[in-house]
Formats: C-alpha cells, structure tokens, sequence
C-alpha cells in the first residue's frame, strides 16, 4: 500500500486534531493520557535493538498491548515517545487497528522514519503531527536556525529528527532539511517557501559537506553535542555546477549514535551573496 | 556470465557487511543495500559477480526463502552467521530475538492476568511501564 500526499494529510489532520481534543494546550503532548479510556495496556521496556514498538490484539480478551522501547532508559526520551505515539497511531487509525482486530498479524515496527511503507509512514506521520501539533507550534518558531529545532526538541520531548521535521513542515521561511546517514545525504525535505523558490536541489547519496564546530548545543536530550555551520551553496548540493548559486548557511547536528547527521541549510531572501542570481 | 559459489558467498558476506550503516540503530534494509551500491558504484564486472547475491539477499530480507540449488548453502551461510548478524535479519524480517520473545511472552501474561483475571480493565497505569514516568 503507498500512502499518497492527500491521505497523509487526513493523518496528520487526526492527529493534530485528537490533540487539540485532549486539551493540550503547551508542549509535551503526552500519548499515554489519549489511551488511559481505551482497552490498551502500554508497556515501556528494554527490548534491546529488536523494534521500537509493537502492537498487538488479544482477540479474546479484546485488550491490546502496546509495547515501546525505552532502550534502557528509566525516562521516556526523544526516540522512545516516537515510537509510543507511533503505536498510538496504528491503534488510532481504523484501518491499522481492523487489520489486528480481524487476525492480521502484529509487526515489529521501526518508528522515525526509516521504512517507507503505507501503514508505517502513515503511523509516522501521525505520530509527529500527534507530539509536535501545528497550532503548538507556530508561536514557537521563529528564526530558522538549529537552536530553533534544539529548543523544540526539548519543549516537546522529542527527538532532534522529528523536531526538525516538523520545524521545516510548519515555517513560513526558506530552508530545508538534510538528513544524512553514514556521511552521506539520505533524504531532503524542503519548507513550503523553499520548494515554492525552487532554490535548493539535494542529491541523494551526495557525501556530506564538512562545516566547522562554532558552539555546543544547549539541551542534552540527545546525544549531540556540537553545532556545526559554515556558509554554503546550492551548487555544492546539487552535485554539480549548473544552474544559478544561491548562498545557503548551513547548520549540522551529528547524532554518532545513530550514525546520522541533520542538517538545515537556511536561504536568506535577497542576500546580495547571491553571486550572478538576480534575486526575486 | 558464469557466477562461481564462492564469488557468491563473497558478495553476500561483502554486501552482509557493507551495505548498512557501521551504527547498530541503523538496521539493514534493502534500502541500505540501495544506498550502499549507489555511495560504492560498482563495475559492470563485479555488478554481474555482484547480481546473485544482491538477490539472495533481498529474497532474505524480506523474509523470503532464497530459490534451490542455494538453499542449503544459504543456511549454511546462516549456521556460520555471529548473533548480531541474525539479531539483524530478525529484526529485518519483523521477527523478534527468542530472547525477546521470552520478554514479551511475559509481558503478555501479564495483560492476561490483568484483563482476563479481574474481568475488567487493569487499573490506571497498573501495566504501565513504570519507566515511561508518565
């Protein structure tokens, strides 16, 4: 099953939406209050590196077990309340939870966006929409900056990677989000300003550009420590040097433990380091 | 082209190895195997030496028996496998550990217990994850 653009958007239109119903007025959301009514028992353990959630129907007790990854941890963290919410969201949508009711087999899900399939992206979407709501964050997101994401991080207890996500769905300026694995450029995700400039094209697989550690991060919910920045280009993520050059700033977050980098790379409207690029 | 057993079983081991990320969190996926022969563009060479393992592994990943002749070299293979080579294919085909299994089954005596045993829903945040701290 593909999970299309306008399916996905009812998703996250749910999730926001059970949020707001639940009356959480600041940050964090909490997935285990939206359960507390329903015939679901959650459990938070160590289930070393088998999955990091997992739901499950007791047909005959019509009792569902949700379990959750804590990896270890006495307190829920960034990673580990993903995955709650992501569970929360294939109990939450009709279709995910009919398809255990009716003896459909459990799965060991792998919250975060690493797997692209229909009911896992779509638990993933519910699952950041749900923890990190649209009308939470709009007063909250000002300059587009890795401090920015940082401090959403922290104000919603969620990891850096849905944080930022979730910054560049939400912000009305120019950036995108680079998502790097093993030293190289996974995934991009551009804000609507960005994509609607057309400014920045990001190829897949493209070695990350090194930037220069200018300070340490400010929060210690996840294991980063440093910030990275440097002044960049749009040629320099293209691949190539065709087409016009924008100056980008770019900002990296390395995440060693998950062998993975973020990256925002920053567009400032009408620099005049735009070199050759007649601007707007 | 004719491809020897043996260049098989080093594509396969090759690929076992390199195609995922040195990080444990980061499982091995087709995906990765994907991403890995873009970052490490091969020759047509070793793409033809390359082909039969490439398979092999994605019919094992998405959990899939890989065709005979290779299936008694194929378990072969995966009696010489280290534990967290299986942990990895395990996890890649939506299956638990036994050890995890064990865990689990425990967890879900528990719900019986709880559920079944008091004919009603467990009270507040009795089953809860005391480490969940919500």
């Amino acid at each position: 099953m593909v999970a299309d653009r306008p399916h996905l958007e009812r998703v996250a239109e749910l999730a926001e939406g059970i949020a707001r119903l639940h009356g959480f007025a600041s940050p964090p959301v909490l997935p285990h209050t939206i359960l507390e009514e329903e015939p679901v028992s959650i459990f938070g353990e160590d289930f070393d590196s088998a999955f990091d959630g997992r739901l499950e129907y007791h047909k005959d007790l019509k009792h569902f077990g949700l379990y959750y990854n804590t990896y270890g941890r006495q307190q829920p963290y960034g990673r580990s309340r993903f995955s709650l919410a992501h569970e929360l969201g294939h109990y939450v949508l009709d279709a995910h939870r009919h398809h255990l009711e009716l003896g459909g087999d459990s799965h060991n899900s792998r919250a975060g966006f690493q797997i692209d399939s229909g009911i896992e992206r779509e638990a993933d979407v519910f699952a950041a929409h749900f923890l990190m709501p649209r009308y939470l964050l709009e007063d909250r997101i000002n300059d587009p900056d890795m401090d920015t994401v940082i401090r959403l991080s922290s104000d919603f207890q969620t990891s850096l990677l849905c944080a930022a996500r979730r910054f560049v769905d939400t912000t009305s300026r120019a950036c995108t989000l680079v998502v790097s694995q093993g030293g190289r450029v996974h995934y991009s995700r551009h804000s609507e300003e960005m994509r609607a400039l057309g400014y920045v094209y990001v190829m897949q697989g493209l070695e990350l550009p090194a930037g220069r550690v200018v300070r340490k991060s400010r929060s210690g919910l996840e294991e980063w420590t440093h910030i990275e920045e440097k002044r960049s280009s749009s040629q320099e993520w293209s691949g190539n040097d065709r087409g016009p050059d924008r100056r980008l700033w770019m900002q990296t977050v390395h995440q060693p433990s998950y062998d993975r980098a973020i990256t925002l790379l920053i567009y400032e409207r009408g620099s005049e380091d735009d070199v050759g690029v007649d601007d707007d | 082209m004719n491809t020897s057993d043996n260049d098989v079983d080093d594509w396969f081991w090759i690929l076992l190895a390199k195609a995922r990320s040195p990080s444990s969190a980061v499982p091995l996926s087709e995906e990765a195997i994907d991403l890995y022969l873009k970052a490490n563009p091969l020759s047509s060479q070793e793409k033809a030496r390359a082909a039969d393992a490439v398979h092999r592994l994605r019919l094992r990943l998405r959990g899939q028996r890989p065709d005979a002749p290779f299936k008694e070299k194929e378990d072969a293979l995966l009696a010489q496998m280290s534990e967290a080579q299986l942990v990895e294919l395990y996890r890649n085909q939506g299956k638990s550990t036994p050890e995890i299994e064990r865990k689990l089954d425990l967890l879900r005596r528990k719900i019986r217990e709880q559920v079944d045993g008091k004919h009603m829903k467990p009270p507040r945040n009795s089953s809860r994850g005391d480490k969940s701290g919500c």
